[in-house]
């Protein structure tokens, strides 16, 4: 063992589902894949895997230096530290601060010292690798992290698109593997294998034997707020009516599609479709891109309101309509709620994580609830991307902390462990996926909703449901999340 | 007094001039106006002057800096209508003395890189950047000749670090995913890497100045996403009051800033948006949407 770079340490006892998918990395890039897939669930130590694998290619000499790349700075430092505690031999740079004096020193401290490579967070690797400071050629293997969102679906024009951040990877010959959670929906894993080319291969599979963390989900807490009804309603309605009224054009032009998606209608290529085969005449398409934009902008309002954003709404013109200003003149009854329910939690001695999908909302939150139920410094912490000192936060808050509030800045990789805890979820995430990935984080808990009373208090009753009935199945192709992702 | 502040009206006459139209035409002496900037976008001289021509036959005084998109020598000729672009003007209303000094056009690194506008300056040169300071530090000594109560600097550009944070003018923007892209990770690194950081687009020249000069008001436009944003920074109030042109946004646009001065050391400040406000919730989106 000692003639080895690297291996794990004594602490360190690989199972055998782990070995297992190892032989099965080392025998696809033995067969001449160059891009390794592996989707297990959170808790299966797919860090581990990876390790084992880099530790096998290192021991034979075809890696001598590997690039790691993590989704969110905070996760570098306690991956890093977490890996050396498992592994002999992993001399890893953490997220170099690269500037053009330093890079050959670096080159040199890679080629030169026992280092097996460099982590970084995918910002940094995109940044370094546009400005040329690195190249496929230093690399023998890259390991990709939770890399759920390699490729994404953000403005639903393109479909599956490269990661902005990973972009350009797809691009490299050297080794790779992929590790992503189980709940990444078929469609998007596809669309990611598809991005690498013949030469990948795709590890998925549920693991039976792990421990499984035992999660309550509670009925959605229901908030009757009237005027926020009012509000939502009138934008559903102007809502349906665009959809109505985009749908009967399409009609009369005998377009067929797009209807399940009409945002579609936005995009460019999509615009001179319509005009070349359905002549459609350049007053009408101008007449639905503003009704697409409407649409778009309604969505959107709607969220503000239903997500406590008054710090968006308050700038925007709808602050001088006089039904919004005395409502942004009343207290908010969604935090009130929310305060009520902390309160209740503290008393019974939970830790509690409250997610929000804005960080303006996040912050709201905070300063609420500090002031609401006059909390310690200690007490509460915010983690959202603006703050410097995540990763501190984040300790101080597993050590002392009893209310962590956040954003997505967490939502990848982060561990926080909540013995007696509670996951409360201000504002749902954007998908099924995305809040799994939130929950997932907790290891194990309460998860609460809030919801006003109305369209909200559906959907978050269906997405309660939906949660239980998968947190419930074992089988992964029973796991019913593709249709919400 | 009142101050109306104005910023990124993108020579949007019609709706300048039902605004206008609405204001109390006996208070006219009482009012400044003040333009953060971008005021026109491919207007010509004649077109300028309209606009100056309004606000100044409805006001005491306009006084304005041109922003990126106006011409860097913008000058109309009109009696009480002041350049305010490295230049200084004291003013006396009611017995309340105001010192007004400005600075126009915006950092070179805060605009796409495949626009061409007419004013903007590289403050990445330590010379260019050098000027900009001694420019602003001599008008502050100018204005401080005549002692006033309070010293408004009106710049186009926000100062680095507030109200200056955006994104891209993308369709992504308006997607109910926007936050996550903001949210993730801003600050890569503490220090160098957080300055270099693409999405605060302010000035470090003026962050400088109003650092160590500390004004008492500071007006300033650019930052779309960041209008009516307010923020007090030991003794200096910042206000980023774009934008009142009806787009880049329709939701935050219309927007103005009125700041009433009424004693020596006392002013009130709120944002508003020209709009019907009496409107139901349903018209209102119909009517603004």
């Amino acid at each position: 063992m000692s003639e080895k770079r690297c291996g794990p340490t004594n602490k360190t006892e690989a199972r055998d589902y782990q070995l297992q998918v190892v032989n099965e990395i080392l025998d696809s890039f033995r067969n001449g894949k160059r891009s390794v897939f592996v989707s297990l669930q959170q808790g299966s130590g797919k860090t581990i895997i990876a390790l084992l694998a880099l530790c096998d290619l290192v021991n034979e000499d075809y890696v001598n230096s590997v690039l790691i790349l993590i989704p969110r700075r905070i996760l570098v430092d306690q991956w890093v530290t977490k890996a050396q505690e498992m592994f002999y031999g992993l001399g890893l740079l953490r997220n170099p601060t690269l500037s053009k004096m330093r890079i050959e020193e670096i080159r040199g401290w890679l080629k030169h010292t026992q280092a097996l490579g460099i982590v970084m967070t995918d910002q940094s690797y995109q940044r370094y690798i546009r400005k040329d400071y690195f190249s496929e050629s230093d690399f023998d293997l890259v390991i990709v992290d939770e890399a759920a969102d390699l490729v994404v679906a953000r403005d639903f024009i393109e479909g599956f698109r490269m990661s902005e951040y990973l972009s350009g990877l797809e691009k490299w010959q050297t080794r790779k593997i992929f590790l992503l959670p189980y709940h990444v929906s078929e469609k998007k894993i596809r669309a990611m294998v598809a991005k690498f080319g013949k030469e990948s291969v795709l590890i998925r599979r549920i693991i039976e034997d792990l421990p499984t963390f035992h999660y309550t989900v509670n009925d959605p807490i229901i908030i009757d707020d009237p005027i926020i009804n009012t509000f939502v309603d009138a934008l559903d309605e102007y809502y349906k009516r665009i959809k109505v009224n985009v749908n009967r054009i399409l009609t009369k032009y005998g377009v067929e599609g797009y209807r399940e998606n009409l945002e579609t209608l936005l995009n460019p290529k999509v615009l001179e479709k319509l005009k070349k085969i359905y002549g459609v005449e350049d007053e009408t398409l101008e007449q639905i891109k503003t009704l697409i934009t409407k649409y778009i902008l309604i969505q959107h309002l709607k969220k503000w309101f239903l997500y406590s954003n008054r710090e968006e709404l308050s700038r925007s013109i709808l602050a001088s309509q006089f039904e919004v200003n005395k409502w942004l003149r009343t207290e908010d009854k969604k935090l009130d709620k929310l305060a009520e329910i902390v309160k209740d939690y503290l008393n019974r001695n939970y830790k509690i994580y409250i997610f929000s999908q804005y960080v303006s909302t996040a912050e709201l939150i905070e300063s609420y609830l500090r002031d609401k139920l006059n909390l310690r410094d200690r007490d509460i912490t915010i983690i959202t991307g603006l703050v410097e000192d995540q990763w501190s936060r984040l300790d101080a808050f597993k050590r002392v902390g009893r209310i962590l509030v956040t954003t997505p800045v967490l939502d990848k990789g982060a561990d926080i462990p909540l013995r007696k805890g509670v996951a409360i979820i201000f504002t749902p995430p954007s998908s099924m996926e995305k809040l799994f990935q939130v929950i997932g984080r907790i290891r194990g808990g309460e998860i609460t909703f809030l919801a006003y009373k109305g369209s909200e208090e559906e959907t978050m009753n269906h997405v309660a449901e939906e949660i239980r009935r998968s947190l419930a199945e074992a089988s992964g192709e029973k796991y019913g999340l593709d249709r919400f992702i | 007094m009142d101050l109306i502040a104005l910023s990124d009206i993108y020579g949007d006459i019609d709706t300048l001039k039902e605004f206008v139209q609405k204001l109390d035409i006996g208070e006219k002496d009482r009012r400044v106006f003040i333009l953060a900037g971008d005021i026109g976008f491919t207007l010509n001289q004649q077109e300028y002057k309209q606009i100056f021509s309004l606000l100044a036959n409805s006001s005491n005084c306009v006084l304005y800096v041109p922003g990126d998109t106006d011409i860097e020598n913008l000058n109309v000729n009109l009696p009480n209508v002041i350049n305010l672009d490295k230049n200084s003007f004291s003013l006396e209303i009611d017995g309340i003395r105001l010192g007004f000094l400005g600075l126009g056009g915006a950092p070179k690194n805060s605009i796409r890189e495949d626009e061409l506008l007419p004013n903007t300056y590289d403050e990445t040169i330590p010379i260019l950047k050098d000027g900009i300071l001694t420019s602003l530090k001599i008008n502050l000594e100018k204005i401080m000749l005549n002692n006033p109560h309070y010293v408004v600097l009106v710049t186009h550009s926000p100062p680095y670090g507030i109200a200056d944070r955006s994104t891209p003018i993308t369709l992504k923007e308006i997607t109910i995913l926007e936050e996550i892209v903001l949210d993730v990770d801003y600050k890569e690194e503490k220090g160098k890497r957080a300055a270099a950081s693409p999405r605060r687009l302010g000035s470090k020249a003026i962050k400088e100045f109003v650092e160590y000069y500390k004004p008492d008001i500071h007006i300033f436009g650019h930052v779309h996403k960041q209008g009516g944003k307010y923020m007090q920074e030991g003794d200096t109030y910042f206000y980023n009051v774009c934008h009142f042109s009806l787009t880049p946004y329709k939701l935050t646009g219309r927007k103005f800033l009125t700041i009433k001065i009424t004693k020596e050391k006392e002013f009130k400040a709120s944002f508003d948006n020209f709009v019907t406000k009496e409107l139901y919730f349903k018209d209102f989106l119909e009517k603004y949407l």
